[in-house]
């Protein structure tokens, strides 16, 4: 329901229909005016001085997303490497927060809470502050360039642990009580009956690991080192070092790398947004 | 038991570090990261302005940040309302376009930093009108010390309305329709509509939003990395990054994000403490 | 099943990119070409030969000099099957450094690394490197190190021992548009020019339009540490005791002198005239293309960017003719300029044979064929004096007589402790400390040069006490 329909009928309809379409198209404009820059000096060949908006739109030079891969092949490894580690990260994630957050909702022992404030605690700790000494440790074990590097780290997350856990808590309990006099493990309950149940938390917490996972800097700004092992965040800029003065390739490869966070946030938009909301209406 | 791979990776790479910091942070260290000399409080004095030189550099960054939070938080968090409430309206096709304004979710801050990086470029001409328009003297927004922060401000709120328009949308969205309906039948206008039932039913969102963006914007580093990558004016998550990596001060560099961690720990308690009074749950 | 499904195209996806990235050896494997002109795409580099020893080469040199680097090492491979020297590129100088520094913990170092000449000390405290004096005399190579231009030895020579070999070796000059000198009627061959002289050409190169507005700055300005250590160098005065750190560990800097304070003003004067542009930090690319372009008409950069500023006068096409002269200096300054640039550093890390390969290849790289070679294509000149001999470099010096100019400035004057680089352990943190100190005062927050040089050397000595005090020798 919004503030801004009253019901209307008519020409005072029409007349409202108009401005709210006007808007939407001004603020879809500014708010996308960065990616339409992108696209527009990407497609302007190389000229030292590219001008807003391509001057001659029938001189459109689209050849150059395949010169982004000629000159840099390198980017294709780029995109491997953060779909390996965002991947690895997510699976991580998924496998240890479903593991600690069954413990936490459906076990009994002896320092549970503690253990709950164990997890949460992970979030009060900003990332700059185990930075130094995480970086010191990976260089020390010679993980720098290396998956293990990228992905171990992250491979908990207190957000997954708190998320699933408010979520396993929503589910009834009776049914894990029936499945235990049933001669059901605990684990194959797990497995078999509320991951299965918990598949929209799942799916959300599953894209939300990979996109930020995905869109990581620091850290791998840190931790990689030759050009083959850079994720794509840190690639473009590397990129970006490489040539000055010359902006379509940069253009171009920026928003290739783009392109697959785009598309998952498409397809998952609404799983995204109904996990992320739920998380923040609950405060 | 189930709970211990999550265990052992919150140990080994969160709570050890985190004790291992507090370690570094009151010892020299060597190239190696290493602690050489003992150094006691002798850090934290110098980032604090504590230690009788009268020097305030690492102070002044700690206010820069207050700054740059104070230019990105309310901003983002009113345009995303503006956007979210132009979102609710029923018109054809308005999915197309909450997609729009979600899409900056997707753009990570290294490509929105690149790409802004541009913009603000002097060889692209594309801010230019604007440095001139401001007589600022200077080749572009970035190199002026009175507009590169509200430059890099413009370009993380830019990055930020994708999150902050889904959860804002969503929350107007959980406002009962019949409050509306029969606030209408009272006589209420539009405006007292938002004044007195949207604006109360929206606030613990707000309050959460206000939260989220406010640590976030304290811990902004990406962006200064990729537009203000030499020191003026820079935030205090960026010295850290050059106390570190450039002049390899770990025990330093340590030291200052312990005092981050505090800081931010008494923020959000602030934040949650005293504002939580003035949010309404129903 | 939506799990399943995840799962599912997760897997197809991966297996998708895999085999995407099985295409990557087809698109970059193609042969080296021989001996081509500077371009701006990333050049592929030879593949290894089985049995050969592998020499890992880290190196931050980027663009149009970075393809140079990678082809000098094809044509090393290429030119022998004993070793194969494998490229690494590290983004930067900075980069390069703190990847050692990290490397000294998990002991992954390279056999070979090109580091600038600000981390000379800091090379020499990892205790893990080996100085090239050692193979010079063991090969009984003293000559090579006689013939090499005085300037640079002396810059790598610490402690009378010659600790890294010189590779590639710059200079900073004020570069000028020479057509625009000759149309305001200024002479573009005068190489020895004051201050105020500088100061003079500035006002007669701005162009103003009919409302007063400039249309066309004399010079662009940012603020870069080795700019100020050239000053220094050319006015033989030291930056830091005892002898710039050179026979002895670097103590204290004392760069907050005189001849820093003119230079600040120097720049400060031009600014509020309005016949400088001040690009601000991180300028430096600006400031070049504002002069390939011809927006400007004198910048300050290195001889090692000639080659890549005439390509970006070139494609820019407004007809700016690039030209070299001294660095400005206090009348009757004939004082030499320092050598900037990189040298080549031997680790102990690898095996034997990995070390002796890294020699070969200095070896290699200092003969005076491949360092014409070198020096034709970017903008360094030869650290070896033979190279001048070679047809390629006299070749080149007729092309590009800009070259000259910077060679001669590097020859200006006897070498002596104060106008040789110096060495410290904080050397780069001290060179951000004057960048900070240059942007505080051009852009009016620090209100006196001398204050702002204050502040900067306390700053720098602050680091330095700290750093030598970790340090045990």
């Amino acid at each position: 329901m919004s503030v801004l329909s009253h019901s209307r009928r008519g020409p005072a309809r029409v007349r409202y229909n108009i401005i709210i379409y006007a808007l939407l198209i001004l603020a879809s404009i500014i708010l996308g005016f960065p990616l339409i820059f992108a696209l527009s000096l990407a497609l302007q060949g190389p000229v030292p001085n590219p001008s807003l908006l391509p001057r001659d739109l029938t001189q459109l030079d689209w050849g150059v997303f395949l010169q982004v891969f000629e000159q840099q092949p390198q980017i294709i490894r780029w995109i491997f490497n953060s779909f390996v580690v965002a991947s690895g990260v997510t699976l991580g994630v998924l496998f240890t927060s479903s593991l600690m957050a069954y413990a936490l909702s459906y076990l009994k022992f002896p320092g549970k809470t503690l253990l709950l404030f164990f997890a949460l605690g992970s979030l009060m700790v900003p990332f700059e502050a185990t930075l130094i000494p995480n970086y010191l440790l990976v260089a020390r074990l010679r993980w720098s360039d290396s998956f293990q590097g990228l992905i171990l780290p992250f491979v908990a997350s207190g957000f997954g642990v708190f998320l699933l856990r408010q979520y396993f808590l929503t589910l009834p309990r009776d049914l894990y009580d029936a499945a235990l006099v049933d001669g059901c493990t605990r684990l194959r309950y797990l497995w078999s009956i509320l991951l299965p149940l918990s598949r929209p938390a799942l799916a959300t917490l599953a894209v939300y690991t990979f996109l930020t996972t995905w869109n990581q800097f620091y850290w791998p700004l840190l931790v990689t080192n030759s050009t083959e092992w850079r994720t794509t965040q840190v690639g473009i800029t590397v990129f970006r070092n490489f040539e000055f003065a010359v902006f379509n390739i940069q253009m171009a490869a920026t928003l290739i790398v783009m392109l697959p966070t785009l598309l998952l946030l498409i397809l998952g938009q609404r799983q995204l947004v109904s996990g992320l909301t739920a998380g923040a209406l609950k405060g | 038991m189930f709970a211990s791979p999550a265990i052992i990776i919150f140990s080994i790479f969160t709570y050890l570090p985190f004790f291992h910091a507090i370690f570094l942070s009151l010892n020299v260290t060597n190239n190696q990261g290493e602690a050489a000399r003992f150094n006691g409080l002798g850090y934290y004095a110098r980032v604090l302005g504590l230690d009788g030189t009268g020097r305030t550099d690492y102070l002044q960054s700690i206010l820069t940040s207050f700054q740059f939070a104070l230019l990105v938080v309310p901003p983002v968090i009113l345009v995303a309302l503006s956007l979210a409430l132009l979102a609710t309206a029923q018109v054809r096709g308005i999915q197309v376009f909450r997609t729009i304004f979600t899409s900056s979710i997707a753009i990570s801050l290294a490509s929105a930093g690149v790409i802004w990086a541009l913009i603000y470029s002097p060889s692209t001409k594309a801010t230019t009108w604007l440095v001139e328009l401001l007589n600022l003297g200077t080749p572009g927004l970035l190199s002026s010390d009175a507009t590169a922060l509200p430059a890099v401000a413009v370009m993380t709120i830019w990055s930020g309305i994708g999150f902050n328009f889904i959860i804002t949308l969503s929350g107007l969205q959980a406002i009962p329709v019949d409050l509306y309906e029969s606030a209408a039948i009272d006589g209420a206008n539009r405006i007292q509509s938002f004044r007195f039932i949207t604006l109360p039913m929206l606030s613990p969102t707000l309050l959460f939003l206000f939260v989220i963006n406010t640590i976030g914007s304290l811990q902004a580093f990406t962006q200064f990395f990729l537009l203000l990558p030499d020191r003026t004016p820079t935030v205090y998550v960026y010295e850290t990054f050059l106390a570190f990596w450039g002049d390899n001060r770990y025990g330093l560099a340590s030291a200052m994000s312990i005092i981050l961690f505090v800081i931010l720990l008494i923020l959000t308690s602030i934040q949650y403490g005293v504002l939580n009074r003035r949010v309404n749950y129903s | 099943m939506r799990k399943l499904g995840l799962f599912v195209s997760a897997a197809l996806s991966l297996v998708l990119v895999l085999v995407t990235f099985m295409a990557v050896p087809m698109v970059s494997m193609q042969n080296a070409t021989p001996v081509p002109a500077p371009t701006l795409t990333s050049v592929p580099l030879v593949a290894q030969q089985a049995g050969e020893v592998e020499v890992t080469f880290w190196y931050g040199l980027g663009g149009l000099l970075g393809n140079v680097v990678i082809e000098t090492v094809n044509m090393y491979n290429d030119s022998q099957d004993v070793y194969y020297v494998n490229p690494v590129f590290q983004s930067s100088y900075d980069d390069t450094i703190n990847r050692i520094n990290a490397g000294l913990a998990s002991g992954e170092l390279p056999d070979l690394a090109q580091v600038f000449e600000a981390g000379s000390q800091r090379m020499i405290d990892t205790g893990r490197i080996i100085p090239v004096q050692t193979f010079f005399d063991r090969d009984g190579l003293q000559s090579v190190i006689d013939d090499m231009e005085p300037a640079v030895r002396a810059n790598y020579t610490i402690n009378g021992i010659l600790q890294s070999a010189p590779f590639n070796s710059s200079t900073a000059m004020l570069f000028i548009d020479r057509a625009a000198f000759v149309a305001a009627g200024l002479n573009p061959d005068q190489t020895l020019n004051t201050f105020d002289e500088i100061k003079e050409y500035a006002r007669a190169l701005t162009v103003r339009d009919a409302s007063g507005n400039v249309t066309r700055h004399g010079i662009g300005l940012y603020p870069e540490g080795w700019f100020f250590e050239q000053i220094h160098a050319a006015h033989e005065v030291p930056m830091g005791t005892p002898d710039n750190g050179i026979t002895g560990r670097m103590e204290q800097y004392t760069y907050n002198d005189s001849i820093g304070v003119e230079w600040l003003e120097f720049m400060k004067s031009m600014v509020d005239e309005g016949t400088a542009i001040y690009f601000g930090t991180g300028g430096g690319n600006a400031a070049n293309a504002a002069f390939t372009n011809g927006e400007t008409s004198m910048t300050f950069s290195s001889i090692a960017g000639l080659r890549t500023l005439i390509a970006g006068a070139e494609r820019a096409g407004v007809g700016v003719e690039v030209g070299t002269v001294f660095m400005p200096r206090r009348p009757d300054t004939a004082g030499k300029t320092i050598v900037g640039g990189a040298s080549l550093w031997i680790t102990d890390a690898g095996s034997t044979e990995a070390q002796e390969g890294a020699w070969d290849f200095i070896k290699w790289a200092l003969t005076p064929e491949v360092q014409a070679f070198w020096a034709s294509n970017t903008g360094y000149y030869p650290v070896v004096q033979a190279s001048y001999e070679t047809e390629i470099m006299q070749a080149a010096l007729v092309a590009y007589p800009q070259f000259q100019v910077a060679i001669d400035q590097i020859r200006l004057s006897e070498i002596a402790f104060a106008n040789t680089a110096h060495i410290s352990g904080t050397f780069v943190s001290m060179r951000q400390d004057v960048i900070t100190a240059i942007d505080g005062y051009l852009t009016g927050a620090i209100p006196t040069a001398q204050e702002a040089l204050d502040i900067a050397v306390a700053t720098s000595n602050e680091l330095l006490t700290e750093y030598n005090s970790t340090v045990s020798n």
